[in-house]
Formats: structure tokens, C-alpha cells, sequence
């Protein structure tokens, strides 16, 4: 294995970018990336940490809340008199933090669970696929009520539960298919009558053609996490301090009171910010999709 | 029928009911783990009374106890007595509230599946420059808007009940308009879903009928509205028009979120299939036959297409039940969803455990059916997975 196929196998990456979706998608991801970043910054240097502090700021210059968007308050104040911008930045790393943690906990599961039954074959695919066919009836968002009662859901133990009944479920079957569909080609045969060892078929031949359909199932994973974690908040069934779904969450609870027209507009960053990142990652994924689904082409 | 097509279906049963097993004991322990009991969740009770409650519903019995309790009752169909109401088993309960819950997801997943059908095959069959951006626009734009299910519920519930006030915006019938009438309003879901039913399969028979009719347009027209006229006036004379309508009434805000938030994904399907099938021979045979564009679309390229979408669909049915536990939620219809969150905060495992398990039966079941028609299609998935076969 030269130097020129060790930069073919990664080919799919870029062909991603030629993709109208995928360059959407990759823009936005970064776009909440900014945010996520330059919220702390922000904190330092302009903003007045006890008026724009996402959980206990106070702006008593702006009463009635919530308030009405105005230089101060480029998106107004939610009903307890916080910044929804502030808070909307804030929101961006817990989303940022849940989707990666989930994504990466499913894609590497998965892979490492999809190959080794594609390779081992046998009682090792056996077990591993009954494993599976177990974690399908699992959905994680339902399987998240249950455990809400039984721990206190952070954001990262959310994450990593997600991750790992969604990596145990369907994405692991799929893999292992995918996987199974190379290992039956002649190059594998020709590269072990070559003399190449499990760890070199598996790492040169079959984890190049299986990364990208992982890839897809992590942006699917990530925005499912997302979305899991925001309906979770949205019911109240987390300890997260403060996501966009507690912030949806919040403002609707004393939306029933005073449906005004400020509580609309503190209500719609959070939702907007929900779907876009969702869609975002839902974009890459069929990106992905549709650009590599034969890499040795 | 050949030997290796037994062989495939005996294995992927077996398969099937192993997994289903491994599912119940998992769940089971799952919810064991949960902190406190059923009893401990009711609030000032003396501790002889929690005593002898707990005594009385067996939580004091050890684990395997209450686990073949739990596999006998779920084998004899009983599925295990509530903890909430006194002498009510939970299949009776599941009973009594699946016509509701298939008032709103069987016409729900239809209308999707139909509606994402029709716009995938438009979508795909369309093929200028400036389409990839548009499509691009537009179909990020549904995802978006339609990603978020409380949301989308929200939404229609603010406009069309509370500000324009044209729906009702919670529960699945007018409580006053029922007052004094005799049949249950379950009856009247179970003959509305009939009549769908009849109706759906009318107008299949319609189209097949006058297929090679030369005036079959002229002749589907009059047909269709004959037979809605009918199903109207049957329902008119039966005397209970007015509260089939209040059921609709009701369903019209549910139905509406239920299929905006499902379509996209089959419809996305549809179009990648679509544009897949385009490039094989037997649709430029038909275009070059000299078919027009839109008969070649439709009755070559879009039939072969459908397969995997249907797939799909049926695999992810389940799911879009429990899925739509939100929706539920949000419009507070009383159907097995909010039933099961309702029993997961009160602890009360037996119903819990079982609308787990009859929804995970059905999903294995719709997945059994699927491999077996897969392998009925392509004899060479049934050599390549039944057992004692080389992969």
C-alpha cells in the first residue's frame, strides 16, 4: 500500500464539498461552531456579566420582560429578563457537545461492531447480530423517557446513552453488510494469499469502504441526539442547565399565560437554531449519501 | 414453494422469536433498575397498607419470580394486570385504546406515504440546470421546518385553534355532543377506518376496471363521485353523521402534524429512486418508444421505485407509533403514546412492559415479512442467509 492509495481512500471527503448539500450543511455546522466559540469572548470583553450571563443575567433597564428586541438585546429577553442571544450561543455548545459526543459514540460502535461480525463470521456474527436485532426495538428517544427517571440526564450521559443504543441498533447491521459485500471480493482473497494479516485487510481494505456509510450515520445520529435531547428538555425530563430545548421549554410554560407577541419572538431563536442544526447534519448526511456510495469507482 | 424458501422462513422465525426474548429480558431488568415501585410513588400511605399493597401485586416476590410471571402472562396474551386500576388487565387496555391511536397513524402514514410519493416522483422526474438549486432550497426548508414535532404542533395549534379558532386544539371528540348517545365513540372510529377502508379499495378496482375503457377518465370521475356521494349519505342515514364528523373535526390538526412531519423522508427516497431508475434501459426503451415524459414518470419509473421506498415505510411504522408519542402529547389524544408515558411516570411496569412488547412483536413481525418476500423475490438472498449455506 503506496502513499497514492492512502490519499484515494479519503477521495469521498472531497467529493462531499462538490455537493450542493453538502456545502450548505458543512457551512451551517460551522456557522454554530462560530457561535459556540464566540460566545465566551463575548463574555469577557463586551458583555456585562450580570446582565448577559445566559442563566443568571438581569437586564433592569428593559422591564417589562419579556422584552422586545433592541440594540441591547439584538433578540430580545426571554420572561425572566435574560439575554436570548446570550443564551442562544450558550445553547450552541450544549447542541454542539451532544450531537458530537453521540454521533462519534454510534459511528465508531457501529463500525467496530459491523466489521468484526463481517470479518469473524461465525458464532462472532451470530451473537453480535442477535445483540443487534435486540437494540433496533430500542428507540433511544423512548428509552431516554425511561432513563430520565433512573439518572439524572446531563448533557454528556444523554449523549452517550444515545450513542450507544443507536450504534447497537440498525447502523450496525448496515455496516456489517456493507462490510460483508467487500470482504467477499477477489482483492481481499488476493491480498491474504499476498500475505496481508487480518488487522492490514480490515484497516486497508474494508474500514476504507465502510468510514463514509459511519460517516452518514453519525451526522444521523448527531441531529437524532439533538433532536432527542430538545424534545427531553421540552418535557422536562433533563438536568441540563441550559440548552435550546429548556429555552423552548421555559418560555412556552409561561407562554400559556401571556401569549404575547415578545414571548413569539423569544420562543422562535431556539427553534429555528433546533432545526437549522438538524437539518445541517441531515444535509451532510445525504451529501454523503449520494456522492460516495462506491469509493473504488 | 421450494425446500430452501421453508428453510429461510423456519430460521428467520426462530431468529425472530430469540430476539424477542433477549428484547422482553432486557426491558425487563431495565425497568427493575428503576428507583422506587409503583408503591412508592403514592403519597401518604400508612407502611402497613404500602406493606400489604406491595405483598398483594407481588413486588415482593424475587426477580425470577416476577420475570416468569411476566413471560406467562405475555405468552398467554393477558399481558399482566395494571398497578392503577383494580382487576384490569393491560391487554384490555391496550384494547380498548388501539382504535384511537389507528384513527390518527393508519390515515396519517397513508396520506405521508402517499403525498411523499406523489412529490418524489414529480421532484425526481424533473431534470433542468436550475433545479439543483431550487430542490436544494426547498427540500432543506421542509426538513427544517418539519424537524422539530412539538414545534410543528405548537405552531398549528396557536394559529388554527387559538387565534383563527377553526379546529379544536386538544382531545378526540366534543365531550358535549356526546352526551346521551348510545354507541361508543370507539365504534363509530372503527366503522370511519372500515369505510377508508372500502373506499381506498373502490377506487382501486375503479382504475383497474376501466383500464382499457376508451373513456376511462370521464368514467373514473363519475365513479369516484358516486361512491363518495355514497359513503356521505350512508353515513347521513345512519344517524351518526354528525359525530363521525366531530371526529374528524378533531383529527384534522393531529392528522396535519403527523404528516408534515413524516413525508419528507419518503419523498426524499422517492426522488433519489427515481433519478436511479431514469438511467436504466427499459425506461429509455419507453421514452424512445414515444411515451410521453409523464407516462414513461409514472407508470415505468416510479412503480420500481416505490419497492424501497414501501420498505422503509413498513420498517419504520412501529417506530412512527412510538415516535409520535409527541403528538400525543401535544394534542392530548388519549392513544397508547400518552398511555405509556402516562405509566412510565407512575411506575406502573406491566403496562409499560407491555406496549413495548406487543410494539416490539409487531415490528419483528413486519421484519420477518419483509425478509421473506425479499427472499420470495430473490432466490439468492434465501441460499445466502439460511443456515448450513456457504456466505
Amino acid at each position: 500500500m503506496g502513499r497514492r492509495s492512502g490519499r484515494k481512500r479519503w477521495l469521498w471527503l472531497w467529493r462531499v464539498l462538490g455537493h450542493p448539500w453538502g456545502v450548505a450543511g458543512l457551512l451551517l455546522i460551522g456557522l454554530f461552531g462560530l457561535m459556540a466559540l464566540i460566545h465566551p469572548l463575548l463574555m469577557a470583553t463586551v458583555w456585562n456579566r450580570a446582565i448577559y450571563h445566559p442563566l443568571v443575567g438581569f437586564d433592569p433597564d428593559a422591564v417589562p420582560h419579556p422584552a422586545p428586541p433592541s440594540w441591547q438585546h439584538p433578540l430580545g429577553t426571554d420572561p425572566m429578563g435574560r439575554d436570548v442571544l446570550s443564551q442562544l450561543l450558550y445553547g450552541a455548545r450544549t447542541s454542539f457537545l451532544v450531537g458530537t459526543v453521540a454521533g462519534v459514540i454510534t459511528a465508531i460502535l457501529a463500525t467496530a461492531i459491523g466489521v468484526t461480525a463481517a470479518y469473524a463470521g461465525g458464532w462472532a456474527d451470530t451473537v453480535l447480530m442477535a445483540l443487534c436485532d435486540v437494540f433496533v426495538l430500542m428507540p433511544p428517544p423512548v428509552i431516554l423517557l425511561i432513563l430520565g427517571l433512573l439518572l439524572d440526564l446531563n448533557g454528556l450521559s444523554l449523549a452517550a446513552i444515545y450513542g450507544l443504543l443507536a450504534g447497537l441498533g440498525s447502523p450496525a447491521i448496515v455496516l456489517r453488510a456493507h462490510a460483508l459485500s467487500v470482504r467477499v471480493r477477489p482483492f481481499v482473497d488476493a491480498a491474504r494469499v499476498a500475505g496481508g494479516g487480518s488487522l492490514h485487510i480490515i484497516w486497508y481494505h474494508l474500514l476504507p469502504f465502510v468510514v463514509p456509510f459511519s460517516m452518514l450515520f453519525l451526522t444521523f445520529a448527531a441531529s437524532g441526539a439533538v433532536l432527542s435531547e430538545a424534545i427531553l428538555s421540552f418535557f422536562g425530563r433533563t438536568q441540563i442547565r441550559l440548552s435550546w430545548g429548556t429555552m423552548i421549554w421555559f418560555t412556552q410554560i409561561t407562554f400559556r399565560w401571556s401569549p404575547a407577541r415578545e414571548a413569539w419572538l423569544a420562543l422562535l431563536p431556539p427553534v429555528i437554531a433546533i432545526s437549522l442544526f438538524c437539518s445541517a447534519f441531515y444535509m451532510v448526511g445525504r451529501a454523503i449519501e449520494e456522492t460516495s456510495l462506491e469509493p473504488y469507482s | 414453494m421450494d425446500r430452501a424458501m421453508v428453510r429461510f422462513i423456519r430460521y428467520r422465525l426462530l431468529r425472530a422469536g430469540i430476539t424477542l426474548l433477549l428484547f422482553q429480558t432486557l426491558l425487563f431488568l431495565m425497568l427493575q433498575a428503576m428507583p422506587g415501585d409503583f408503591v412508592s410513588t403514592l403519597i401518604g400511605l400508612p407502611p402497613p397498607l404500602r406493606r400489604g399493597l406491595r405483598a398483594v401485586m407481588g413486588l415482593n416476590d424475587p426477580l425470577w419470580q416476577q420475570y416468569l410471571r411476566w413471560m406467562r402472562d405475555f405468552f398467554t396474551g393477558h399481558l399482566g394486570t395494571t398497578f392503577r386500576f383494580p382487576h384490569q388487565s393491560v391487554g384490555r387496555i391496550l384494547w380498548s385504546l388501539a382504535p384511537r391511536t389507528l384513527f390518527l397513524f393508519l390515515p396519517a402514514s397513508v396520506l405521508s406515504i402517499g403525498l411523499g410519493y406523489g412529490l418524489g416522483r414529480y421532484l425526481g422526474g424533473r431534470r433542468r440546470p436550475w433545479d439543483g438549486a431550487s430542490l436544494t432550497l426547498t427540500g432543506g426548508a421542509i426538513v427544517a421546518a418539519t424537524s422539530f414535532p412539538p414545534w410543528v404542533a405548537f405552531l398549528l395549534v396557536q394559529i388554527f385553534a387559538l387565534r383563527l379558532g377553526w379546529f379544536p386544539a386538544e382531545n378526540v371528540l366534543r365531550t358535549s355532543r356526546w352526551v346521551g348517545v348510545a354507541v361508543p365513540a370507539d365504534t363509530v372510529i372503527l366503522w370511519l377506518l372500515g369505510t377508508g377502508a372500502l373506499m381506498a379499495g373502490s377506487f382501486y378496482l375503479l382504475g383497474h376496471v376501466t383500464r382499457w375503457h376508451q373513456r376511462r377518465t370521464c368514467l373514473r370521475r363519475v365513479g369516484a363521485i358516486a361512491l363518495i356521494g355514497g359513503a356521505v349519505l350512508a353515513w347521513y342515514l345512519s344517524g351518526w353523521g354528525l359525530l363521525a364528523l366531530d371526529l374528524l373535526w378533531h383529527l384534522a390538526l393531529p392528522l396535519t402534524t403527523v404528516v408534515l412531519l413524516s413525508f419528507g423522508e419518503p419523498m426524499l427516497l422517492m426522488r433519489l429512486a427515481t433519478l436511479q431508475v431514469a438511467d436504466e434501459d427499459f425506461v429509455r426503451a419507453a421514452r424512445a418508444k414515444g411515451l410521453p415524459p409523464q407516462v414513461v414518470r409514472d407508470r415505468h419509473m416510479a412503480r420500481l421505485a416505490l419497492v424501497p421506498v414501501l420498505a422503509r415505510f413498513l420498517i419504520q411504522l412501529p417506530f412512527v407509533m412510538l415516535g409520535s408519542l409527541v403528538v400525543e402529547l401535544a394534542f392530548f389524544w388519549k392513544g397508547i403514546g400518552r398511555e405509556l408515558l402516562i405509566a412510565i411516570d407512575a411506575h406502573d411496569v406491566p403496562v409499560v412492559m407491555g406496549i413495548f412488547s406487543v410494539v416490539g412483536t409487531l415490528m419483528l413481525l413486519a421484519h420477518v415479512l419483509l425478509d421473506v418476500l425479499h427472499a420470495w423475490l430473490d432466490p439468492r438472498v434465501r441460499t445466502a442467509i439460511a443456515p448450513g449455506m456457504q456466505r
